[in-house]
């Protein structure tokens, strides 16, 4: 008797997972195909690049997932980045205040790099997915925490060294990895690969924990029922845009 | 007397902490109508505008502004606000000999 509570409660706990899956009645195609088709664009006009991209779909779910498959299939992974910010964070570690300085002169440098070449890394992802989600009228955030790769586990890290999101969607919070989506890179050459890996889609919480540790463990979302979190986007904008005449 | 919702041409100025800002997107909110500023930050919006039209002004890397035209607005002023970001970075990186299923070794 106590297994089958046991597993009732599982069955249970398991179906508030807020997890692609809750879409299933969803073909993502549409979106894909728009995607697709604004392969290549630049990132000079965002909210009319967003507007491309979601203006013709019906579920926000579907707006999402049109951005969320364009930045992983534009937007490319850069090994000098990555390897730049960790060697400062290495050496600046017992330095918060040069850390801070370090880090406001390098944002830019992200950013730029982001906006001209389409290049970044997780944090550029995070960033680009959140931003372009706002312009749609989506919340999501930017979740910060540690996302072990090379064979490394949690405890090999001293303090958060990757960036996700985090979206809501129909009203329950889901779970995306951008960076992780978007491909590999190549040790041989040091070389970026886009390399899709749909997994990372909204995956399921308690899989996407097994290498995704945010600092704030709510956002977690292993218990998406007891989930308050209060977050107020400045600027949302109508996901109903429409082209004036 | 009415309130009367006279329509005029609005011009502004984008700035942000590291001055103006080339390149800014400026759009009626709601709509796709929208002007880029220039390398002086200036922009001078396409279509005439009313009271409570919302421009939305962003650019990659700045929070985003929304500015309200008011009045008799004819010039507006948004300002950009640096992102309050923490730059980290985890790739996936491909292992020599590729294991099957999810790789990120």
């Amino acid at each position: 008797m106590r297994h089958i509570i046991l597993l009732l409660f599982f069955i249970f706990t398991l179906s508030l997972y807020a997890q692609r899956s809750d879409f299933k009645e969803i073909n993502f195609q549409r979106a894909d195909n728009i995607a697709n088709q604004y392969k290549g664009e630049e990132l000079y006009n965002l909210p009319m690049l967003v507007h491309n991209l979601t203006a013709t779909l019906h579920t926000d779910v579907e707006r999402f997932r049109a951005i969320y498959y364009w930045v992983c299939h534009n937007i490319s992974g850069d090994y000098d980045l990555m390897y730049k910010t960790d060697r400062a964070r290495k050496n600046l570690k017992n330095d918060p205040e040069s850390l801070a300085v370090w880090n406001a002169k390098f944002k830019k440098e992200v950013f730029n790099r982001l906006r001209h070449k389409k290049e970044t890394l997780c944090t550029g992802y995070a960033y680009l997915v959140k931003e372009m989600s706002n312009l749609a009228g989506l919340e999501c955030e930017i979740i910060n925490g540690k996302g072990p790769t090379n064979k490394m586990k949690f405890e090999d890290l001293d303090g958060p060294n990757h960036s996700w999101n985090a979206i809501k969607l129909h009203g329950k919070w889901y779970l995306c990895d951008p960076t992780w989506s978007s491909g590999v890179i190549d040790m041989s050459a040091f070389l970026f690969e886009f390399n899709y890996e749909d997994t990372y889609f909204l995956m399921e919480p308690s899989t996407f924990a097994e290498d995704h540790q945010p600092l704030d463990t709510r956002w977690l979302l292993l218990a998406q029922d007891t989930l308050v979190i209060m977050t107020v986007p400045k600027v949302k904008v109508s996901s109903r845009v429409t082209i004036k005449q | 007397m009415y309130a009367q919702s006279t329509e005029r041409t609005v011009a502004g100025v984008v700035n942000s902490i590291d001055g103006p800002v080339f390149g800014a997107t400026v759009m009626l909110k709601g709509t796709a109508i929208g002007a880029i500023s220039n390398e002086k930050g200036e922009f001078t919006f396409p279509q005439e505008l009313q009271e409570n039209d919302v421009l939305v002004v962003s650019y990659l890397g700045y929070e985003t502004d929304e500015v309200t035209i008011t009045g008799n607005t004819t010039f507006v002023k948004p300002f950009l606000e640096d992102i309050p970001i923490i730059i980290v970075g985890a790739l996936r990186v491909e292992d020599v000999v590729k294991p099957s299923g999810i790789n990120k070794n």
